[in-house]
C-alpha cells in the first residue's frame, strides 16, 4: 500500500523552478532517501509534503491526506525534523520534549524518547547548552515524540560527529523495526546507502533516477575503478594501455576495468619493470557516490569506498 | 608524493598596517549600526523624541521654570547627555555580547585582528555614534528651540563629549563581557542606564531628595549631564572646562576598562580550560519538581487527543517559563514599572506626605497599565518573533498544535502577568504610601484583563505585518514609549494641542489608563467600567486579531527568496 504518493509535483518561485514535475510512491515501512545536490528541490518537495508549501500542480497524497488540506488531523499522524531550526534556548531538553508530547493523541514516553536520542544525561539541562550535535538530537526527539506514522528527516545528520550518526542511524533504523515510514533527504551517500530501501535522485527539480541503492550502482556498470599515484618523474603517457583509458583526478591516475585481474596484473608488471612504486594503489568497487556525480553533473566528490588496498 | 612548498617564513612578510586596519574596523562597525535600525533609535530617535516632546510640552510660557531661562537651553544638553550614555553605554554592551555569545568574538580572535583593534573600533564607532547624537540634538534645539551655541566654550564641550563617550564605551564593554547571557547584557544596560537618568537630572524636574542626589553624584552620567549643561548655561562665566566632572567621568572609565580587560582575559582562560563562556544556568540540578514530573515521564502522556484546555493550558505555562527566565522580560514589564512606583512619589512630592500620596494614587494605576503594555505589547510580541526567526514557529505548524491554541496561551499568559504587576504596584504603594484600594477593584481588574487581551493581540499583529525581529521590536517598544508621553502616562497634568489630545485619544492606551485609573481612584465605589474607554481598547483588539488571523506566517522571510538558494 502506497504511504506517500506524488504525481507530477510542479513547484516554482518565480522564474525558479524548484520542483518541474516529480512522481514517486513510497510504500509502508519503506525508508527512502532522496538524494540530490544543493538547489535540486529536495527540501521543496518534503515541505510540500509536510504542508508548508501549496503545490502549483500535481496530486500528493500522504497517508491518505492532501497536505495542503490536511491539518491537524493530518500533523497528528506525521513527525516532521526541519533541516534547520532553533529552540528557545531557556527550557531544558525534557521540558521541550514533554510539551510537544502534549500535543499528540498517542505520544510515546518522554523518558523513552529522550533515552532513544541519546540524551538522557542532559534530560534536565539547558538547550543553551548543549552542543551542536545533541541540539540536532532533540531536534530529532521533537520530530519522533508523537510516535508518527510517517517521519520527514531533513538532512538529519549533518553536522553529527561519526559516533552520533552511527547513533542517529541504529535510531533509524529502530524506527523502521517499529513499522514508521520513512523519508529523509541527505548528502551523504553512505547515509543513503545505509538506511533507505530505495533512492530517488533528484536533480535541477527532476528525478533523475530511483531504484534501491544496489540497483543504482550496478548502473555504472559492473568496471572496478583501479587508482593510484606516479611519482613526479613519471610521465602517465608512458603507462601500457588499461582499462577503459587513464583519467587523472587530481594527483591521483584513475581508470576503469572490466577485467580488473588482468589490468592490475600488467600494471603492477609495467610497474616492476620500471622499477616505479605506484603510491596508494587502490581497487574500489563502484559506489552509489560515482553514480550520483555522473547523475548530477560531478558536484560533490568524495573518495570512493575502497574494498581492497594493496598497500605498496 | 613530492610536494612543492613556499619555504615558511618569519620575516618579509608585510604585516597589515595598524592604523588601516582601525580604520576599516571603525567603518565595519559604523556600517553594522547603521543596519542595525533598532541601536540608531536608542541612540538618535529616541532622546531627541524626549527632547522634542518635552520641549514643545514644558517650553511654552505657562510652565515658568528656572527664573525664566528658555527651557530647551537646559534640557538639550541632558538629552544630548542621554544620547551619548545610548550611543556609547548600550550600544557597546549590547554589540560586543552579542559578538562575544553568537560565536564572532571566537573566530575574530583566531583571526590576525589585533584585540585592540577590534576594541578600538567598535569604540571609535560608538563615540563616532555619540558625536552624531549630540551634534544631531544640538541642531534641533537650535533651529526649533532657540537653543544658543557658546562657542567660546566649545573645546571644552567636545573634551567632555570625547571623555564621556570612551569612558562610557569602556563601562559597556566590562557590563558586556560579565554578562552571563546576551539577553542579561540587554537588561543590565538598559537597567543602568534608565535609572542613572532618573537620578542624573535627566527626566526629573524638580528638586531629588537629598540622598537621591548624593547617590547620582557617585555615578558618571550626572557628572556629564552637568558639565554639558553648565557648558550651555548663559549665565555662568566658565571656560567649559570641568576638571571635577571629566576626573569623575574619566574615573568610571578607568574601573569600565580595568574590568573589561580582567572579563575578557577570564573568558580566554576559560576557554583554554574547555569551559564554555555560556554556563549552564540551572543545568544537571534537577529540582524536586522536575523528580515529580519523571516519574510520569516514563509513560505516555494520554490517549485520545488532548483536550483543547489542556493543549492552552501547556501554552500559557510555556510562554510564563519562558517570561522568567528571560532576562529583560520581568525587568521592563514587572521589576521597572514597580520601581518606578516606588520612586515618583519621593522624587515629585519631597516631602510633602499629601503630594506624595496623590501621586503614589495615580502612579500604582499608570504604571499598572504601562507595565501590563510593555508584557502583553511588547515582550511577549518580541518572543513570538524571536521563536519565528529560530524557526521554531515553523516547528509548531508542522505538530498538530493549533494556531488558536498558540496565540490563546501567549495572550493569556500575558493577562496573568498584567495582574501580577497589579498586586506588586499595589502592595508596594499600599504599604509605603498608604494609597487606598477601592471596593471598585474588580472592575479594574476587568479592565485590566480586557485590556491586556488587546494589547497582546495588538502586539501578535504587530509581529504578524512586521516580519524582522529588530524591526517589530523597533515598531511596539517605538510606539509605546511615544504614546505613553501622550496618554498620562509619564505626564500628566499637562494641556496638550487640541489636535494631539485629540489623536491621544484615538489609541487604546490612554483609555486603558483612564478606564483602569478611574477604576482604581480612591473615591471610587460599584462598578465604574467606563464602557466607552473599553469599546476603544476591544475595537483595537479585534483590529489587531483580524490581521493576525489574516496575516500571521510562522515562516522567518519570505520562502521564495530561501527556496531559491534552498535545496
Amino acid at each position: 500500500m502506497a504511504v506517500i504518493e506524488v504525481t507530477d509535483l510542479h513547484k516554482s518561485y518565480g522564474d525558479v523552478r524548484a520542483v518541474d514535475g516529480v512522481s514517486w510512491q513510497i510504500q509502508l515501512k519503506e525508508v527512502v532517501a532522496l538524494l540530490g545536490p544543493n538547489g535540486a528541490g529536495k527540501t521543496t518537495a518534503v515541505e510540500v509534503l509536510e504542508g508548508y508549501r501549496h503545490r502549483d500542480s500535481g496530486e500528493v497524497s500522504v497517508l491518505g491526506f492532501d497536505p495542503a488540506s490536511g491539518g491537524r488531523a493530518y500533523r497528528e499522524r506525521i513527525g516532521i525534523v526541519l533541516q534547520e531550526a532553533g529552540f528557545e534556548d531557556q527550557f531544558t531538553v525534557r521540558e521541550l520534549v514533554r510539551l510537544q508530547a502534549g500535543l499528540y493523541p498517542h505520544p510515546r514516553p518522554v523518558d523513552e524518547v529522550v533515552d532513544m536520542v541519546g540524551l538522557e544525561e542532559k534530560a534536565d539541562a539547558r538547550v543553551k547548552t548543549l552542543s551542536g550535535g545533541q541540539r540536532r538530537r532533540l531536534d530529532l526527539a521533537l520530530g519522533i515524540v508523537g510516535d508518527p506514522e510517517v517521519l520527514f528527516l531533513d538532512e538529519p545528520t549533518t553536522g553529527f560527529d561519526p559516533s552520533a550518526r552511527r547513533r542517529a542511524w541504529e535510531l533509524v533504523d529502530r524506527l523502521r523495526d517499529l513499522g514508521t515510514t520513512i523519508l529523509l533527504t541527505t548528502h551523504y551517500m553512505d547515509e543513503a546507502e545505509h538506511l533507505a530501501d530505495r533512492v530517488v535522485v533528484l536533480n535541477k527539480g527532476k528525478v533523475v533516477a530511483e531504484g534501491t541503492p544496489e540497483h543504482l550502482a550496478a548502473r555504472a556498470g559492473a568496471e572496478t575503478v583501479v587508482s593510484f599515484r606516479l611519482p613526479d618523474d613519471v610521465d602517465p603517457g608512458a603507462l601500457p594501455r588499461l582499462g577503459t583509458g587513464l583519467e587523472m583526478v587530481g594527483t591521483t591516475v584513475q581508470l576503469r576495468s572490466a577485467q580488473p585481474t588482468a589490468d592490475v596484473n600488467a600494471l603492477t608488471r609495467w610497474a616492476l619493470d620500471h622499477n616505479v612504486e605506484l603510491a596508494d594503489l587502490l581497487l574500489a568497487r563502484p559506489s552509489l557516490e560515482d553514480v550520483y556525480l555522473e547523475l548530477t553533473d560531478g558536484q560533490i566528490a568524495e573518495a570512493p569506498e575502497a574494498v581492497e588496498a594493496v598497500d605498496r | 608524493m613530492t610536494l612543492t612548498q613556499p619555504a615558511p617564513t618569519t620575516a618579509a612578510v608585510p604585516t597589515v598596517p595598524a592604523r588601516g586596519m582601525l580604520l576599516r574596523q571603525t567603518r565595519h562597525e559604523l556600517v553594522g549600526l547603521v543596519r542595525t535600525p533598532v541601536l540608531l533609535f536608542f541612540a538618535l530617535l529616541f532622546p531627541l523624541a524626549f527632547f522634542v516632546i518635552l520641549s514643545s510640552l514644558l517650553g511654552n510660557e505657562t510652565l515658568d521654570f528656572r527664573s525664566g531661562v528658555r527651557l530647551a537651553q537646559f534640557l538639550a544638553p541632558a538629552f544630548a547627555s542621554f544620547g551619548i550614555a545610548m550611543a556609547t553605554l548600550s550600544v557597546m554592551a549590547i554589540g560586543f555580547a552579542e559578538i562575544r555569545f553568537n560565536g564572532v568574538l571566537k573566530r575574530l580572535t583566531g583571526s590576525p585582528l589585533p584585540r585592540w583593534v577590534l576594541l578600538g573600533g567598535r569604540m571609535s564607532a560608538g563615540t563616532l555614534l555619540a558625536i552624531g547624537a549630540t551634534v544631531l540634538l544640538l541642531a534641533v534645539g537650535v533651529v526649533l528651540y532657540d537653543v544658543q551655541i557658546l562657542w567660546e566654550r566649545m573645546p571644552g564641550f567636545a573634551v567632555t563629549v570625547l571623555v564621556a563617550a570612551v569612558s562610557f564605551c569602556a563601562i559597556g564593554l566590562a557590563i558586556a563581557a560579565l554578562a552571563p547571557s546576551f539577553q542579561a547584557a540587554i537588561a543590565i544596560a538598559n537597567g543602568v542606564v534608565i535609572p542613572l537618568a532618573f537620578l542624573s537630572d535627566l527626566f526629573v524636574i524638580g528638586e531629588l531628595p537629598e540622598w537621591l542626589d548624593a547617590v547620582g553624584w557617585a555615578f558618571p552620567l550626572k557628572h556629564l549631564v552637568n558639565a554639558l549643561g553648565d557648558g550651555l548655561n548663559p549665565f555662568l562665566d566658565t571656560s567649559g572646562f570641568y576638571l571635577d566632572h571629566l576626573a569623575a567621568i574619566a574615573a568610571w572609565g578607568v574601573a569600565g576598562a580595568v574590568v573589561a580587560s580582567w572579563a575578557i582575559r577570564r573568558d580566554a582562560v576559560r576557554a583554554e580550560r574547555g569551559t564554555r563562556v555560556r554556563h549552564p544556568a540551572g543545568a544537571g540540578g534537577t529540582s524536586r519538581a522536575a523528580a515529580r514530573q519523571a516519574g510520569r515521564d516514563a509513560v505516555p502522556r494520554r490517549h485520545g487527543r488532548p483536550a483543547a484546555a489542556a493543549l492552552i493550558v501547556d501554552q500559557v505555562r510555556h510562554a510564563n517559563t519562558l517570561h522568567w527566565r528571560d532576562w529583560s522580560s520581568p525587568f521592563f514589564g514587572i521589576a521597572f514599572p514597580v520601581l518606578l512606583v516606588l520612586l515618583f512619589p519621593t522624587i515629585i512630592g519631597g516631602a510633602d506626605p499629601s503630594i506624595r500620596l496623590e501621586v503614589a494614587q495615580t502612579i500604582a494605576a499608570t504604571m499598572t497599565v504601562y507595565g501590563t503594555a510593555v508584557i502583553a505589547y511588547v515582550n511577549m510580541p518580541q518572543g513570538l518573533a524571536e521563536a519565528r526567526e529560530a524557526n521554531v514557529l515553523k516547528r509548531w505548524a508542522g505538530s498538530p498544535l493549533p494556531s488558536w491554541a498558540l496565540f490563546t496561551g501567549h495572550a493569556v499568559s500575558s493577562t496573568l502577568l498584567a495582574l501580577l504587576v497589579m498586586v506588586a504596584s499595589y502592595a508596594l504603594a499600599v504599604s509605603v504610601y498608604g494609597i487606598v484600594v477601592p471596593p471598585s477593584w474588580p472592575s479594574a481588574v476587568v479592565v485590566l484583563v480586557v485590556s491586556a487581551l488587546s494589547f497582546a493581540a495588538l502586539g501578535m499583529g504587530v509581529v504578524s505585518v512586521v516580519r524582522g525581529t529588530q524591526s517589530a521590536l523597533a515598531v511596539c517598544l517605538g510606539s509605546l514609549i511615544t504614546l505613553s508621553f501622550v496618554s498620562d502616562i509619564f505626564l500628566f497634568g499637562v494641556d496638550f494641542p487640541p489636535w494631539l489630545d485629540a489623536l491621544a485619544w484615538t489609541f487604546p492606551l490612554r483609555h486603558a489608563v483612564n478606564a483602569f485609573g478611574d477604576a482604581m481612584a480612591a473615591d471610587a465605589s460599584g462598578v465604574v467600567l467606563g464602557l466607552d474607554h473599553l469599546a476603544v481598547i476591544i475595537a483595537w483588539g479585534v483590529a489587531g486579531l483580524l490581521v493576525v488571523l489574516t496575516r500571521f506566517n510562522a515562516e522567518p522571510v519570505h520562502f521564495g527568496r530561501r527556496a531559491s538558494r534552498g535545496a
